[in-house]
């Protein structure tokens, strides 16, 4: 199925301060978006914007000509949203963080297993969260793409704290998922890891 | 809603409570401070001033009640700000279930948390106070029901201040007036039991009154977090 995300005119504020000011794009399946620019340019509110996290002072977002307003829930139903902070509690381990998750997106257990092992996180998946790298917990944050299996996703800095080996996986599964009629916007501070970028957003 | 639906909804809603209580159980200090300001300034009361056992009595309902709410009020912005701070939070309001349903069950793990321990404790300050046996077992009952209203009343203020840093005070001005009838009916009843006068209207108001914030509590934390995230 194709889906298509349309962004009109869309414009947000942070406190007072208008950070993006009418900015408009559209993105496809079978698109990788990247945001760029520097640090406080607006690149996680654009992404909490389009996640339906935040609402805009004006403009559009529809996915599949509906508005994501309309009804929210259903969009959420075509979403992952990986954000810079990771989402997991810090004193539970990735098992307990993943096992409370399923149950609200009816992840399959099995898929857990598996993916806490594609991810080489099988050997700290019991111990506490915060005691865990900044890598490995961006890796377990990550699992929630292999595990959700949606269309779209939004992707805040995937790659900061990534060694080489868990940057490329990434990569890999980018590649796979845009192949396979899926869509990403992503905001990272390092466009030059990325191939087959449909178009780049730079926010100034 | 499905049957399917239904199950699944009914299982979030235990999986959120089991995480939360996971979640204080792991993180002590939330639950115990609280607590240790509740015990430690109630107890000290009767050191400081010279009462009679029978003037002792009479205070102890008054002030333990208000100790409680006190306390309690220390305790009310864990309910949310954690799962702000870490990011949780943008993954329970983004599920497939009910939010009120999981924000009901996460007043739930915080009454666990912090109204039960808070009760457990009560008897040994019902016996500091000099309270008969059967008037410790009515302040207990009354703190059941008080502390779980206090829990819901709790997760309003908790979630209209999300989006504001060190916003404690700001709950607790938010809870005060709403919780006053809880104090009044949860330590008045106390003393007219002490008089001896029935204890059930009491127990009938506050179970009433925490009847009543269960039918609301949830719905609108969850219209104030989806807007707080905003």
């Amino acid at each position: 199925m194709i889906n298509q995300l349309s962004i009109n005119n869309l414009t947000l504020f942070r406190e007072d301060n208008c950070v993006i000011d009418n900015i408009s794009f559209t993105v496809s399946s079978g698109d990788l978006i990247l945001i760029i620019g520097p640090n406080g340019s607006g690149k996680t509110t654009i992404l909490k914007a389009v996640a339906g996290l935040i609402d805009s002072e004006e403009g559009e977002i529809a996915w599949n000509n509906e508005l994501i307003s309309n009804d929210i829930q259903s969009y959420y139903e075509h979403m992952t949203w990986i954000s810079h902070l990771h989402g997991f509690k810090s004193n539970l381990s990735i098992n307990d963080n993943l096992a409370f998750e399923a149950a609200l997106f009816g992840y399959d257990h099995t898929d857990i297993s598996s993916t806490i092992k594609d991810l080489s996180l099988i050997a700290d998946c019991h111990k506490p969260f915060k005691t865990l790298s900044a890598g490995q917990k961006k890796r377990a944050a990550l699992s929630r793409l292999l595990l959700e299996k949606k269309p779209l996703w939004l992707l805040d800095e995937p790659t900061s704290n990534l060694d080489k080996s868990a940057q490329q996986q990434l990569l890999d599964m980018i590649d796979s998922h845009i192949n396979n009629n899926g869509m990403c916007i992503m905001a990272t501070h390092q466009p030059e890891l990325f191939n087959d970028i449909s178009s780049i957003i730079e926010l100034s | 809603m499905n049957k399917t639906s239904e199950l699944s909804a009914t299982k979030a809603t235990f999986a959120m409570f089991r995480r939360d209580c996971l979640h204080y159980f792991h993180k002590p200090s939330q639950i115990f401070n609280p607590l240790l300001f509740f015990f430690m300034v109630t107890a000290a009361i009767p050191f400081a001033i010279d009462t009679s056992e029978f003037q002792l009595s009479l205070l102890g309902p008054g002030l333990i009640w208000i100790m409680a709410i006190l306390s309690y009020m220390l305790t009310l912005n864990q309910l949310y700000s954690d799962d702000l701070m870490d990011g949780c939070l943008d993954y329970i309001v983004m599920s497939r279930q009910p939010l009120p349903l999981l924000i009901l069950a996460k007043i739930c793990a915080h009454w666990v948390a912090s109204g039960i321990p808070l009760i457990l404790i009560s008897p040994i300050l019902g016996m500091i106070f000099q309270m008969q046996v059967d008037t410790i077992l009515v302040m207990i009952v009354t703190l059941i029901f008080g502390t779980f209203a206090l829990s819901l009343l709790g997760s309003i203020g908790a979630s209209i201040t999300i989006s504001i840093n060190n916003s404690n005070i700001l709950t607790s001005l938010i809870i005060l007036p709403i919780a006053i009838p809880i104090l009044i009916f949860g330590a008045r009843t106390i003393v007219l039991y002490q008089t001896g006068i029935s204890a059930l209207s009491g127990f009938y108001f506050l179970s009433a009154y925490c009847m009543f914030a269960l039918s609301f509590a949830p719905y609108a934390s969850a219209s104030a977090i989806k807007i707080g995230l905003d």
